[in-house]
């Protein structure tokens, strides 16, 4: 039976975790995501698990890459200070390909900032913190069924295609209970790195693969393989012969562009005669939800859609919605990260404009409904 | 005891990765053919070793041998090492770190890796200098040393590792050189024994860079110098881990913790002991530590199941 609950989103996440497989947790502490440490202490254990408070985010981050080298699905929670620390790593993640999740908690930045109050300042970190081009995924939940959903997601996008990836959750959502219903373990897609199934001799675990990865199995399994940060040919050795990396890059980046059916969501809400479309993910996708709603009460044509995989960024689903309506509106608690994003997806072909906050204050149903109000009196 | 160094190449290296980036000359060499005479002295599975570095020259080694191997970031190796120890705690991990990468980047994460006692050997390649790059300070280049970085000689103190591992909880200490290879060979035969953070420093020799501002540019000369630099600890002085140290005193705020503590045998206090520096008797490994509470754990939730 599937079994509802009571929790707030960092306990979803926790719990979302040790649904997923993870059995492997290092962190440091900060707010607003020491919950999901604290609570995994406890529950990592319980299942056979290890849980380790490292000394900071930048060892977090190492760890959490070591554990998953052991053969163990790993993750990490953090918020912005912790997240700047985390990048090193999290680029070696990237080129070395290992499966690992990094919980991001956003409050507001830049440094110490306001470690309480929410915010969605980290998205463009989220996708270029790490030096150097990179392929990345990154998800946002917007209520706590969704720290449960995504986190499963995380882990499993992650396993399948060799990633960090990060789940980009917020101060509002982390902090908020609500209900959510906890499927049936046997119900919960898991998704598992693959095993090589061929001799140590002809094992690449670099494979340069279109749209896809190599298997990796688990140091002590024999194969005895490396693993570096230095660009690497397909047995993972050293090179700077630019006609291999021309092939490594084109693997790294169909890894990602390839599957981007199997990665790529999003929702789309009331737009079938709208005329306005709210674009929001997070915390801020809540108070659009509620503004949809308030807007169909008073009559206005307001639709939106919710991201939940936000890098990649659903570029087809913008272009779309871009077509179908005459405005497109972008609130979120930065000053303009995915706006900008989905005015170079419109390119002219609907008006963008964003509603923008960073004060540690979110953005409220009304305040959206009034700049939709404001735009029906522009002829 | 000694194997063919071709048998150490077709047992331990990888064909591929060679030859090495490693200048000739260098120490480095020496010491990898240590570890693997080491390894299989030990008679260790080579499937269950695993070998974690980290940046610079040293942190090369890792894709020469034929381990499980990771080259990490700079300085983070321990860190690494310590994830990947606590998932696979039946694995043997040797952590390899150059000074600056182990002192300087790495030193927060080599401080909490000896303060954890996490099971490892960490070795320390010591040559007073930042290689990779072109010759620069390290934390280890010696009051007057001409680097890149201090030209006209440094004038920092450099790092007192040792007294370092004795307070953060390491296990074991031991120092050894690349001149004096059966010691050194046997110190990483001792490391292994060890259940919890091991660590080996080894004194080794950047004529290309540091011997070469220095008036020591031949190799040979720079290794045979770590003989008149360096002495031989005798095992009955062997001072005992629990043994309270005063870092400093108020005479000489910088003077060498063992200027101040029991060795009052100092044969000449310019030279440098090489040997087992300390071993905390009855140190237990904190992946073993850790997956006996879990054990713990499950035999309390089946009590407690069988119970109800």
């Amino acid at each position: 039976m599937p079994t509802p609950a009571f929790m707030h989103g960092n306990q979803a996440v926790a719990e979302g975790a040790i649904a997923a497989g993870c059995r492997f947790y290092a962190g440091y502490p900060i707010t607003p995501s020491s919950e999901i440490a604290e609570i995994l202490s406890e529950r990592l254990p319980q299942v056979g698990g290890v849980f380790i408070q490292m000394e900071d985010e930048i060892a977090s981050m190492a760890a959490i890459v070591g554990a998953s080298l052991g053969g163990m699905k790993t993750a990490t929670a953090t918020s912005g200070p912790g997240f700047s620390l985390m990048q090193e790593n999290l680029g070696f993640a990237v080129i070395s390909e290992i499966p690992c999740v990094i919980i991001n908690v956003q409050r507001v930045g830049p440094s110490t900032g306001l470690p309480t109050r929410a915010a969605q300042g980290d998205v463009m970190q989220a996708r270029w913190g790490t030096h150097g081009d990179h392929p990345i995924i990154v998800l946002s939940p917007s209520s706590v069924q969704e720290c449960f959903d995504l986190t499963v997601r995380a882990f499993n996008l992650a396993e399948r295609f060799r990633t960090p990836v990060v789940l980009l959750s917020d101060a509002i959502v982390s902090t908020l209970r609500e209900k959510l219903v906890i499927p049936d373990a046997a119900d919960i897609a898991i998704i598992n790195r693959t095993q090589p199934n061929v001799a140590p001799d002809d094992y690449k675990p670099y494979e340069f693969l279109q749209g896809d990865v190599a298997p990796l199995p688990k140091f002590g399994d024999g194969y005895r393989f490396h693993v570096t940060g230095l660009v690497h040919t397909e047995l993972g050795y050293p090179t700077e012969d630019a006609e291999i990396i021309s092939r490594w890059w084109e693997h790294m980046s169909s890894k990602i562009e390839d599957n981007l059916d199997a990665i790529l969501d999003w929702e789309e809400i009331a737009l079938d005669d709208a005329e306005v479309a709210l674009v929001a993910y997070g915390g801020t996708a809540r108070s659009a939800l509620h503004a949809v709603s308030l807007a169909r009460e008073q009559g206005i044509k307001l639709g939106m859609i919710k991201i939940r995989t936000i890098w990649p960024f659903p570029e087809q689903a913008i272009r779309d919605l871009a077509g179908r309506v005459g405005t497109i509106i972008v609130p979120e608690l930065n000053f303009g990260q995915i706006r900008l994003e989905v005015e170079r997806i419109v390119a002219g072909r609907a008006a963008v404009r964003g509603i923008n906050r960073a004060d540690g204050i979110q953005i409220s149903p009304e305040h959206i409904l009034d700049v939709v109000r404001g735009l029906e009196r522009v002829p | 005891m000694k194997v063919q160094t071709s048998f150490i190449i077709k047992e331990y290296l990888r064909p591929e990765m060679l030859p090495s980036t490693w200048c000739g000359g260098c120490g480095l060499g020496i010491i990898m053919g240590a570890i693997a005479q080491a390894v299989h002295f030990k008679g260790l599975d080579k499937d269950n070793v695993a070998m974690v570095s980290g940046i610079g020259c040293t942190g090369r080694m890792s894709g020469y041998m034929d381990f499980n191997t990771i080259h990490t970031t700079h300085g983070r190796a321990p860190a690494f090492a310590t994830g990947l120890k606590m998932a696979r705690p039946e694995m043997t991990v040797l952590t390899v770190m150059g000074d600056g990468d182990a002192m300087s980047i790495g030193g927060n994460h080599l401080i909490h890796a000896m303060r954890r006692n996490i099971g490892m050997v960490a070795i320390v390649v010591n040559n007073s200098v930042y290689g990779l790059t072109g010759g620069q300070t390290s934390p280890t280049t010696p009051i007057g040393g001409h680097t890149t970085t201090a030209q006209s000689g440094s004038f920092e103190r450099p790092m007192n590792l040792e007294a370092l591992a004795r307070t953060a909880g390491a296990a074991f200490y031991a120092r050894a050189t690349v001149n004096h290879t059966a010691a050194l060979t046997k110190l990483i035969e001792r490391a292994l024994d060890v259940s919890g953070f091991a660590l080996v420093e080894i004194i080794s020799n950047c004529h290309v860079l540091f011997g070469k501002m220095n008036q020591m540019a031949e190799a040979s000369k720079m290794i045979a110098a770590m003989d008149e630099d360096t002495q031989r600890t005798n095992p009955t002085l062997l001072r005992r881990a629990d043994l309270p140290i005063r870092l400093t005193s108020p005479e000489s705020p910088s003077a060498p913790v063992h200027e101040l503590t029991e060795m009052e045998d100092v044969e000449d206090e310019s030279r440098t002991w090489r040997g087992v520096m300390f071993e905390r008797k009855g140190s237990v490994d904190l992946s073993k530590r850790y997956y006996d509470m879990l054990g713990k754990i499950h035999a309390q939730q089946r009590a407690a199941e069988e119970a109800n």
